[in-house]
C-alpha cells in the first residue's frame, strides 16, 4: 500500500497518484517545479554549452590578438633591421601587449633594447627567457652580450659557452661558429690571449672550406699572438682561394712576426701584386726588404758585404745613440760614463777608429764585437727613447731576431 | 506498482543538503570561471572595438565620456548596487544579508564592468569578478532552495572561484575570501572555497592556458643590506597607499555630496576627465597589465615610472569616485609596480651595496601596495608568488608588505573597502568581532517600541508631543531615517527661554553614539554611558535605520529577566 508523502518544499501532502507536489508545481515556473537533483543534472549540459561558447570566444579573440601582434612584430623587425632601435622597442612592446606569452617577441624586444644601448632594461627580459629555456642558444648569446655591456666578464664567458653548446633552431653549426668568433674577440679585447687561442684552435679544427672564414680565424690567431697557427690558417685560406689577398698579407705578417723575413717577403710580394693599393702590405714589404738588406748575419753573404753591412749599421747606431742622448738631455762627450747611454757611447768611441770595412773583413772578432755593439745600442735606445722607425727599426728587429736565436 | 518503484528510486537518488552544497561548489567553480573568462574577453574586445589600434585624441575623449553617460544611466536606474569594486558589496551581502544578492547584480556588474573598463576607465576587473562570482553563488543557492546558511556559505566560494579564474591564482583567491570576505582565516568554509577555487582555475587554464599573468625573471635578495632598501620601499608603499585611500575617499565624498539628480551624469564627468588624461598618458587605460609586465622586467625608465605612478593614482581615484563600475585590485598592483620600479632605479643608482634589478623592486612594490590598499597582507604575499611563480623574493616581499600594511593602517585606520561602505552608511562588523559568539548582544537588551518626533517639528511641537512621555531623551525623524536625538532638559530650557518656535534641529544632541544589534553587551553599556539616557540601535545595512533603542528601563528589564 502506498503511503502519504509530504512535499519537502511546502510541507503539503502529495496525493498518492501524483509524482510531484501539485501545489508547488502550480505556483512555480517549470524550473522551480524541478527537483534539486534534476536542476543539478540540468546544469551539466548548460555548463558544457557555456564552456564551448567561452572556448570558441577565447579562440577567436586570441587569433585576432595573435594577428595584431604579428603585425607589430613585423614592423619591429623592419625597424630593427634598418637600425631604428627606439621604434623597434615600441613595436615589439606593442606586439607583446597583444601576445604577452610570446617568447620570440620578448627576445626581439630585448635585442632592440640592447641595440638602443639599454642593457639594464634588456636584462630582465633575457633572464626571464633563460629561466624558461636555459639551453636556448640565441637567449644565451644575447645574455652574453648583455653581460659584456655590464662588464660582467665571468657571466659573459659562461653565457657564451652556454650559447656554443646550446640549442639553435636554424644552422646550428654556423651559429655556434659565430658565437665562438664573438667569444674570441671578446677574450682578445680583455687581453686573455691564451683563452682566446684555445677557442680559436677548437674553431679552426671544424672550419668549413671557406677561405674568408679561414682568413678571419687567422686574423684572430694573429691578434692572439699565435703566429704559427695564424700562418697555418692563412695558408689554408689562400690554398682554398689563391686570390685571398688578405690571407697573403696575414701570412706575410705572421712570418714577419716570427722573423721569417724571407717567407714574409714572398707572401707580401704576392699580396702587393694582387692589391698594390694595400698600403699596410706595401709598408710591411718595404720593412722586410730593408731588414733583409741590412742583416749582416744573413746566410750566403761574402765577407766584404758582411763587413760593409756592419759598418753601415755601426754608423746608424752612433747617430741613433747621439740623437737619443740629446733627446734625453744627456751629454755624451767629456763626461765620466754614468748612464747606460754614456757607457755604450764610450764603448762605441773606443772601437770606433777600428770599424772600417777593410779592418773588419780581416778581423772577425772585431766584426762580431761591432755587430753586438750595434744590437746593444738599438735595444738600449729603443728602451730609453721609444720605438724607432726606418733603418733603426730594421736593425732593432735584426738584433731581436738574432738575440732570440742565441 | 510502477509508481511505487519510481518513488523508491526517487528517494534513493535524493541528495542530502550537504551533498547538494558540495556539488554546487563544483558547478559554481565552473560557472564562475566561465563568467570570469567571458568578462575578461568582453572587456578586451570592447576596448579594441571602441579604441582601435591607434586612437585619435578626439576618440580618447569621446569614448569614455559617452560610454560613461550610458553606464551612468544603467547604474542609476537599474543597477545601483554595482558601482565601484564589488568587493565591499559582497562583504556586506555576506555579513549583513545572509549572502542574499539580487539576481540582477551579477548581470548588471558584468554589463557595466565591461562598458566602464572597456571604455578606458582606470579600473580593475578582479573586484567586479568577485561580485559576479558572489552574485552567481547566491543566485544558484536560492534557485536550488538551499538553506539560508548554505546560501550564505556559497558566496565566498563563488567570489574565490571568480577571483581565482580572473587572476589565475587559486591559493590567493582562497586566502582573499577568508581574509577579506569572511575575515576569518580559520573559517569552516575553507573546504568549499578551495573546491570552487581549484575547479575554477582548472576551467580557466583549460581555456586560456597555464601561463602566469606576468613574466618576470626569478629575482632574489642580492645582499643582506638590500633588506633596508626593501624596507624603504615598504614605507613608500605605505605612504602611497594612504594617499590613494584618502584621495579616493575624499573625492568620492565630494561626488556623493552632489545632488542626487546628478548621479546619472557623475560617471560621465569621470569619463571626460579620464579621456583628457588618456590623450597624454594612454598607459593608464583600463587594467594596464602590459605595463606592469614591462615594469617587472625593468623595461621602463625612471621618469615614465614616476609619471605612470602618479597618473594611475589620479585616474583610478577619478574613475572610481565618479561612480563607475570597476575595481581597485589591478590599479593597486599597477601603482605598486611603478612605485617599486622607481624606487628600484633610484636605489640601484645610489646604493653603496649591491642591489637587484629594478624589476625585483617592482615585484615587491606590487605586494606592498596591495597590502597597503587592500589590507590583505597574507593574500598579497601568496598572490605575488602565484602571479610570478617566483618564491625567491618572499623575504623582501614580507618585509615590505608588513611595513606598508602598518604605515597604511597607522594613517588610514579604516581599510578602504570598509571606509567605502561607511560612506554608503553600511557598517560592517569589525574583523576581530566577526564570528565571535558573544553571549549577550545589544539586540537582547533593546526595545523595538520606538517613538519618534518628526524631524520637521518645532520646539513647541516636540514639547507637546512628548509632554506625557517621561523619557530623558527622544529620537527625532522616522524609523527609516533617524535624524538625531533631543533631551527633555534641552526642550524644557528652550521652552522656558522663549524659543518655542525654533526648529528642533537646533537642540540636537551633538556627538551621540550608536550600536548595531550584533554588538556585545559590554560595548552597548559603554556607549550607553556616553549618551544622554538613550542609545539608538541602528541597522548595519543602513545607519539611518533605527532597529531599536536601549534605555535604562530596557537594561533593568533585561537584568530582571536574567535573575
Amino acid at each position: 500500500m502506498e503511503e502519504d508523502r509530504r512535499c519537502s518544499q511546502c510541507g503539503k501532502v502529495i496525493p498518492s497518484d501524483q509524482v510531484g507536489c501539485p501545489s508547488c508545481a502550480a505556483n512555480g515556473t517549470f524550473l522551480r517545479s524541478l527537483s534539486r537533483e534534476s536542476v543539478l543534472l540540468l546544469c551539466v549540459p548548460v555548463l558544457a554549452a557555456l564552456f564551448a561558447i567561452t572556448s570558441t570566444a577565447a579562440k577567436i579573440y586570441h587569433s585576432q590578438q595573435r594577428a595584431l601582434a604579428q603585425e607589430w612584430y613585423l614592423r619591429g623587425e623592419a625597424d630593427l633591421k634598418s637600425g631604428r632601435a627606439p621604434e623597434a622597442i615600441e613595436d615589439f612592446g606593442r606586439a607583446l601587449a597583444f601576445s604577452r606569452d610570446n617568447r620570440l617577441y620578448r627576445l626581439r624586444l630585448a635585442q632592440a633594447l640592447q641595440a638602443a644601448n639599454q642593457p639594464e632594461e634588456a636584462g630582465p627580459y633575457l633572464l626571464n627567457l633563460w629561466q624558461h629555456e636555459p639551453g636556448n642558444g640565441t637567449v644565451n648569446l644575447e645574455l652574453a652580450r648583455w653581460a659584456v655591456r655590464r662588464g660582467e666578464a665571468s657571466a659573459a664567458i659562461r653565457y657564451f659557452h652556454n650559447a656554443i653548446y646550446g640549442v639553435w633552431e636554424k644552422n646550428p653549426e654556423d651559429q655556434r661558429r659565430q658565437v665562438r668568433l664573438e667569444l674570441c674577440e671578446y677574450l682578445l679585447s680583455r687581453g686573455e690571449r691564451q683563452a682566446a687561442q684555445a677557442v680559436l684552435i677548437e674553431l679552426a679544427a671544424n672550419l668549413p672550406k671557406d677561405a674568408s672564414l679561414y682568413t678571419h680565424v687567422g686574423t684572430l690567431f694573429l691578434k692572439a699572438e699565435d703566429c704559427s697557427q695564424a700562418l697555418g690558417t692563412f695558408r689554408q685560406a689562400f690554398n682554398l682561394d689563391p686570390s685571398q689577398q688578405t690571407a697573403l698579407t696575414g701570412a706575410g705578417e705572421a712570418s714577419f712576426r716570427m722573423a721569417n723575413y724571407r717567407d714574409a717577403r714572398r707572401y707580401l710580394e704576392r699580396a702587393v701584386r694582387l692589391n698594390p693599393q694595400d698600403t699596410a702590405a706595401v709598408q710591411r714589404l718595404e720593412m722586410t726588404n730593408l731588414i733583409l738588406s741590412l742583416d749582416p748575419l744573413e746566410r750566403g753573404l761574402s765577407a766584404q758585404t758582411r763587413a760593409r753591412r756592419v759598418v753601415l749599421a755601426y754608423q746608424q747606431a752612433v747617430g741613433r745613440l747621439r740623437a737619443c742622448a740629446q733627446k734625453r738631455g744627456e751629454a755624451l762627450e767629456g763626461q765620466q760614463a754614468v748612464t747606460d747611454l754614456q757607457t755604450a757611447y764610450a764603448h762605441v768611441m773606443q772601437i770606433g777608429p777600428k770599424v772600417r770595412e777593410t779592418v773588419l773583413r780581416r778581423n772577425p772578432d772585431l766584426l762580431m764585437e761591432a755587430q753586438e755593439l750595434v744590437f746593444e745600442v738599438e735595444e738600449l735606445t729603443a728602451r730609453d727613447c721609444g720605438y724607432p722607425a726606418g733603418v733603426d727599426l730594421a736593425l732593432l728587429l735584426i738584433a731581436r731576431k738574432h738575440g732570440s736565436a742565441e | 506498482m510502477i509508481r511505487a518503484a519510481r518513488f523508491a528510486l526517487e528517494a534513493r537518488l535524493r541528495l542530502s543538503e550537504g551533498q547538494i552544497f558540495f556539488a554546487l561548489t563544483i558547478i559554481l567553480g565552473v560557472l564562475c570561471a566561465l563568467a570570469s573568462v567571458l568578462f575578461t574577453l568582453a572587456i578586451e574586445g570592447t576596448r579594441h572595438l571602441l579604441f582601435g589600434l591607434e586612437p585619435s585624441a578626439l576618440r580618447f575623449v569621446i569614448v569614455p565620456t559617452l560610454v560613461s553617460l550610458g553606464t551612468g544611466y544603467l547604474l542609476a536606474k537599474f543597477f545601483p548596487e554595482v558601482r565601484g569594486s564589488g568587493v565591499p558589496q559582497t562583504e556586506a551581502a555576506f555579513h549583513l544579508q545572509q549572502g542574499v544578492i539580487p539576481a540582477r547584480v551579477p548581470f548588471g556588474k558584468f554589463l557595466t564592468g565591461v562598458l566602464c573598463i572597456g571604455s578606458g576607465h582606470s579600473m580593475g576587473r578582479e573586484g567586479p569578478c568577485v561580485q559576479i562570482g558572489g552574485g552567481l553563488a547566491s543566485l544558484l543557492g536560492k534557485w536550488l532552495r538551499l538553506s539560508p546558511r548554505h546560501v550564505k556559505d556559497l558566496v565566498p566560494a563563488g567570489a574565490a572561484a571568480a577571483l581565482s579564474a580572473a587572476f589565475n591564482t587559486p591559493v590567493a583567491a582562497v586566502l582573499f575570501a577568508l581574509e577579506e570576505i569572511i575575515s576569518d582565516m580559520n573559517a569552516a568554509l575553507l573546504g568549499s572555497t578551495v573546491v570552487a577555487s581549484v575547479t575554477a582555475v582548472i576551467v580557466e587554464r583549460s581555456i586560456l592556458g597555464n601561463e602566469p599573468l606576468f613574466h618576470a625573471p626569478e629575482y632574489h635578495l642580492v645582499h643582506p643590506a638590500e633588506l633596508l632598501a626593501y624596507a624603504a620601499l615598504g614605507l613608500a608603499g605605505g605612504l602611497i597607499s594612504v594617499v590613494f585611500s584618502k584621495g579616493l575617499l575624499r573625492t568620492r565624498a565630494f561626488f556623493l555630496r552632489m545632488r542626487a539628480s546628478t548621479a546619472i551624469f557623475q560617471p560621465a564627468i569621470g569619463g571626460l576627465i579620464i579621456g583628457v588624461v588618456l590623450i597624454f598618458v594612454p598607459q593608464v587605460m583600463g587594467v594596464g597589465y602590459e605595463y606592469v609586465d614591462q615594469a617587472l622586467n625593468g623595461g621602463l625608465p625612471l621618469k615614465l615610472l614616476l609619471l605612470l605612478c602618479f597618473m594611475k593614482l589620479a585616474a583610478t581615484i577619478i574613475s572610481y569616485a565618479s561612480g563607475n563600475a570597476g575595481g581597485i585590485f589591478a590599479p593597486s598592483l599597477f601603482l605598486g609596480a611603478m612605485a617599486g620600479g622607481a624606487v628600484g632605479v633610484v636605489i640601484r643608482r645610489f646604493a653603496i651595496f649591491p642591489t637587484g634589478d629594478p624589476g625585483a623592486y617592482a615585484l615587491v612594490g606590487m605586494g606592498a601596495l596591495f597590502a597597503g590598499i587592500i589590507r590583505a597582507p597574507i593574500t598579497s604575499v601568496f598572490m605575488i608568488f602565484e602571479l610570478t611563480q617566483d618564491y625567491q623574493i618572499l623575504v623582501p616581499l614580507m618585509v615590505a608588505n608588513m611595513l606598508s600594511f602598518l604605515i597604511s593602517r597607522r594613517y588610514q585606520p579604516r581599510a578602504v573597502y570598509h571606509a567605502l561602505l561607511d560612506q554608503d552608511h553600511v557598517h560592517l562588523p569589525e574583523p576581530g568581532s566577526r564570528g565571535v559568539a558573544a553571549s549577550r548582544l545589544a539586540r537582547d537588551i533593546m526595545t523595538h517600541n520606538l517613538t519618534f518626533i518628526p524631524a520637521g517639528s518645532s520646539v513647541e511641537g516636540a514639547w507637546k508631543l512628548m509632554a506625557e512621555n517621561q523619557a530623558k531623551c527622544f529620537l527625532v525623524g522616522s524609523q527609516e531615517m533617524l535624524a538625531g536625538l533631543v533631551t527633555r532638559q534641552s526642550l524644557e530650557e528652550a521652552m522656558q527661554s522663549g524659543k518655542a518656535s525654533d526648529p528642533l534641529t537646533s537642540l540636537f544632541v551633538s556627538g551621540w553614539t550608536h550600536v548595531h544589534p550584533d554588538h556585545p553587551l559590554e560595548i552597548a553599556l559603554e556607549r550607553f554611558r556616553q549618551n544622554p539616557g538613550l542609545l539608538p540601535v541602528l541597522s548595519r545595512g543602513s545607519t539611518y535605520r533605527a532597529e531599536g533603542v536601549i534605555t535604562l528601563e530596557t537594561i533593568m528589564q533585561f537584568v530582571e529577566t536574567k535573575r
